[in-house]
């Protein structure tokens, strides 16, 4: 697992800025992602990223993560299993997960919502579809 | 069948191919095009994944390291000589898991779809050639004077005879 932090960021100033994860196992595409949410105007603070879910769980519960983005289709544990994982853990069983993921199936998007996610976003993704679902969810965290 | 899939494949793939790395793609209807440059490439990548469903099978896509290094330096904005053969290598493999993951959302729609995790190798010095003959489909692009081959086997096939696109050693 890899901690970035995005330069001039990460200050809870006049505008919130929120802890992300990235969990996919394609380093490449967890570059565009982090930069797709940057350039959408999403407000990073500190950016985690994770090559599984393994992984992701291990950050979730030693660091603040305000929202997950992550993919499916993943070695050591898939997506589906860490949302499974993620639902037993009483603390962090609230903890906002988006997929990012090139699955679109039906069945398997209820199960995914079914443990807990907040939206779904399918790969290929535009900028403004991430900044706009992740906008929304943060907004309703504080409603 | 073959040609609803065909279809689709042909769909998705221009799609992933023009969001994420900003390319378009045209079909050679005819097969390759005098004057693509990659028909021979002097290297090549290979990414393949399984699938597993109502069809079964794997998914191959062959591309030529230049174009294969143009969309990394589009995917992520990078530098000619900041592309790595490590990211070229795992945004092949990425390529491979958008399609394939797209393709049977969007043709099976009902049925959810176990992908394995995708395979890449860079070859040299070999023409890309062979395809999905009988138990599949191959579909050749034109992407910025390069080709693209795109391969889907099928097992079981949707003939009787054996495909001849070759798995990793």
């Amino acid at each position: 697992m890899k901690k970035r932090t995005v330069p001039g960021s990460g200050q809870r100033g006049d505008t919130m800025a929120y802890n992300l994860l990235i969990v996919d196992d394609s380093q490449t595409m967890r570059k565009v992602i982090r930069k797709t949410v940057m350039i959408s105007g999403f407000d990073i603070g500190d950016c985690w990223e994770a090559g599984n879910g393994r992984e992701a769980l291990e950050v979730i519960r030693t660091h603040w993560v305000d929202v997950v983005l992550t993919d499916l289709n993943m070695p050591v544990m898939n997506g589906m299993e860490m949302l499974r994982e993620l639902k037993r853990d009483d603390i962090h069983q609230r903890t906002p997960v988006v997929l990012i993921t090139t699955e679109g199936n039906e069945k398997r998007l209820e199960e995914a919502y079914g443990l807990g996610i907040r939206g779904y976003i399918q790969k290929p993704f535009h900028a403004e579809v991430i900044r706009d679902l992740l906008t929304r969810i943060m907004e309703g965290q504080h409603d | 069948m073959t040609e609803d899939i065909r279809k689709a494949a042909i769909a998705v793939t221009a799609k992933i191919f023009e969001t994420m790395f900003f390319i378009p793609l045209e079909v050679e209807e005819e097969g390759p095009q005098e004057g693509v440059s990659s028909t021979t490439a002097s290297m090549f990548y290979k990414g393949e994944i399984g699938f597993q469903g109502t069809y079964s099978g794997k998914l191959v896509l062959l591309l030529s390291d230049e174009l294969a290094r143009t969309m990394v330096m589009n995917f992520l904005g990078l530098e000619e000589d900041e592309v790595t053969k490590e990211q070229v290598t795992d945004m092949v493999g990425e390529l491979c898991n958008m399609t394939c993951g797209n393709l049977f959302s969007e043709f099976d729609k009902k049925t959810p779809y176990v992908l394995t995790i995708p395979k890449t190798k860079l070859f040299a010095s070999q023409r890309m050639d062979g395809g999905a003959q009988d138990s599949g489909l191959t579909v050749d692009f034109e992407a910025e004077g390069h080709r693209v081959k795109l391969a889907l086997e099928f097992d079981p096939p949707f003939g009787s005879k054996s495909s001849c696109i070759g798995s990793f050693q």
